[in-house]
């Protein structure tokens, strides 16, 4: 069944319908909710979340080109209701989760610049993941952040010069130690 | 992208930020997810008792607060006595609020769906601004998904960005207030801008809000004092340099020595310092390690800073419970241990801390690897191998021992005659034991 066939049954009420359609973008859906959360469980309580409200705000939907879109900034605001709730600081305890340790080989360099970019702010640090990370373009960060592109463009400059600089600070302490 | 590439040192940022995009398009959803979704939309009328979404109840209290690098203990709201916020205030700034401390500003600007912003009042020190605003719609009932998605900041001649906010819906569901935190202004400045940026019916739009600072309603600081105390903890040393303490917050400021040493050496750890303040006996808030750092030659220097937990008036203040969290990686070590169905008792030294794995066994389809660690070792990224292949592995804590030990578990989803055990990281627990006298 075409994916815009499963949305439109989705909005008759067919739940199955609405789960297919996730399914066959489940990597991308749970990439975006872990990159926000950083652990599975969280990742799966924001998805469980989302599907929810989408299957009950559905039949408002008046242009299905903008299902996705529309479905990932729900998802992007479950995972920040969960980080609220759970007065998330992501401090490098975060990098006690095992699955998150051993998707990187190389540590030295993830290390450096994971600590470094909490060192950002939550948007900035959101803006970036969401452009490097993912990969989304800048008019797709703003849709699902809802900021305007020019903001969008703003935090992530701003908050690069400001990687930058910590880098840079970390390098000269190695440096000098030397 | 070519937009934000000013120099080649930006340039290697980003590529390594390019070079995580791999890792993560290897992250797969995990094979419940299926059952996860279809559990949910089971159950899709009940209120979830675990859900994060609090629109849907009635009448609820809503707590947001959106937190970069601080911890927060009680959110205290002070300010001239402003009706409605009584819900969200406490602690010792209750006692200001009710002196009608803060300064007034009561003015408002409407979007064009209706909603009005209504900036109450603020309220400010040296260090940090809140302020007290209301969003209300007499036609529609707030939408969850909407809280926190605003874009609001001050502006004067420079832009301060918020941190932390907290709100409650009101009970008719038409009108949130909230209290949000920004970086105090400037010295010079005096005519600011509340500038709110809105999604309204999938247009942009942005609404300000004019008044000026009336300097002699600031907040005066209760203490600003040398603490220059040092804790050594596992061959770290931990220097508190400064306190300073107001209604608003508390801000204490030190370094961690030896970190360059060891950044150097191991190349791979982090640090996180956490402590109580304790003002006549009293515990006034936990505070953990700062988001601000500033290396230099004699450490890393950190900024440790509570908010809206702050205190006007106190006879003793002390810092106690004073804990450092120490990371090392050892992702690039090569030692493996092996284990297999007759390992018992077996002793694992590594990198000074031993552990002892009791026994190994199977378990229907799995494996399972019974150790015990110091309670002050905890290992994380763990790595077990079953014929050169790594497979997967969950971790918990059994119990604890008598002897500062602690008894653990592994379970691993493979079974395999040999299977090799390898450390990527151990966190180290270490706590001082004496409090710091301030004052």
């Amino acid at each position: 069944m075409q994916e815009v066939d499963l949305i439109i049954n989705a909005q008759k009420g067919d739940k199955e319908a609405l789960i297919e359609y996730i399914l066959k973008r489940k990597d991308e859906y749970y990439r975006l909710a872990y990159v926000y959360v950083k652990n599975q469980e969280d990742a799966l309580d924001a998805l469980q979340e989302m599907i929810v409200i989408l299957f009950e705000n559905i039949r408002k939907l008046k242009n299905v080109d903008s299902f996705v879109t529309w479905s990932k900034t729900i998802l992007v605001n479950c995972c920040k209701n969960i980080l609220k709730k759970k007065n998330k600081i992501i401090l490098v305890d975060s990098y006690k989760d095992k699955e998150f340790i051993d998707k990187y080989k190389c540590i030295d360099q993830s290390i450096d610049i994971e600590n470094a970019l909490e060192s950002l702010n939550f948007k900035q640090r959101e803006a970036i993941k969401l452009k490097y990370y993912l990969g989304y373009d800048y008019e797709t960060i703003a849709q699902i952040t809802k900021t305007p592109v020019g903001t969008v463009k703003s935090r992530i400059s701003y908050g690069l010069k400001l990687l930058k600089k910590v880098m840079k600070i970390a390098e000269i302490s190695k440096n000098y130690a030397k | 992208m070519n937009l934000l590439l000013k120099s080649n040192k930006m340039k290697g940022i980003e590529e390594i930020l390019y070079d995580k995009k791999i890792d993560i398009e290897q992250i797969k959803a995990p094979e419940d997810i299926e059952e996860r979704l279809f559990n949910a939309l089971d159950s899709v009328k009940v209120i979830k008792t675990k859900s994060k979404i609090n629109y849907k109840i009635a009448a609820a209290v809503i707590l947001l607060v959106l937190l970069v690098g601080y911890s927060h203990d009680t959110l205290a709201y002070f300010g001239e006595k402003i009706i409605g916020y009584d819900n969200i205030q406490s602690g010792s700034l209750d006692s200001l609020n009710n002196n009608g401390m803060g300064q007034k500003i009561n003015k408002s600007y409407k979007f064009s769906d209706g909603t009005i912003v209504t900036l109450d009042g603020i309220i400010y020190d040296d260090k940090n601004l809140y302020t007290l605003y209301s969003e209300r719609n007499e036609y529609k009932e707030i939408d969850g998904n909407e809280i926190g998605s605003d874009t609001i900041n001050i502006i004067g001649y420079i832009e301060y960005k918020n941190s932390t906010s907290i709100g409650e819906i009101t009970n008719n569901k038409k009108q949130i207030n909230n209290i949000m935190k920004f970086t105090a202004p400037a010295f010079y400045e005096r005519k600011l801008t509340f500038s709110i940026c809105r999604n309204v019916n999938g247009k942009i739009e942005t609404g300000n809000i004019s008044f000026v600072l009336d300097r002699s309603k600031a907040i005066k600081r209760s203490l600003n004092k040398n603490i220059n105390k040092t804790v050594n903890l596992n061959g770290h040393e931990i220097n508190f340099k400064t306190i300073s303490v107001s209604p608003l917050g508390i801000e204490v400021k030190g370094t961690i020595e030896s970190s360059i040493y060891n950044i150097i050496h191991h190349n791979n750890e982090q640090y996180n310092v956490s402590f109580d303040v304790v003002a006549d006996d009293k515990v006034i808030s936990n505070i953990e390690s700062g988001s601000r750092t500033n290396a230099s030659l004699k450490g890393i220097g950190r900024t440790f800073y509570s908010d809206f937990s702050g205190i006007s008036s106190f006879k003793k203040l002390q810092l106690s419970n004073i804990i450092l969290n120490e990371t090392k990686y050892y992702n690039s070590s090569e030692k493996y241990f092996n284990l297999n169905s007759n390992t018992v008792n077996k002793k694992i030294d590594f990198d000074g801390t031993s552990f002892e794995v009791e026994k190994v066994y199977i378990d229907g389809d799995s494996t399972c690897v019974q150790m015990i660690r110091g309670k002050s070792a905890e290992i994380i990224g763990a790595g077990f191998f079953i014929n050169g292949q790594e497979v997967h592995s969950e971790y918990k804590d059994l119990e604890e021992l008598n002897n500062d030990k602690v008894r653990v578990l592994w379970r691993i989803y493979g079974k395999g005659e040999d299977i090799k055990f390898k450390i990527r990281g151990i966190n180290y627990i270490s706590k001082y034991d004496n409090k710091i006298d301030v004052k």
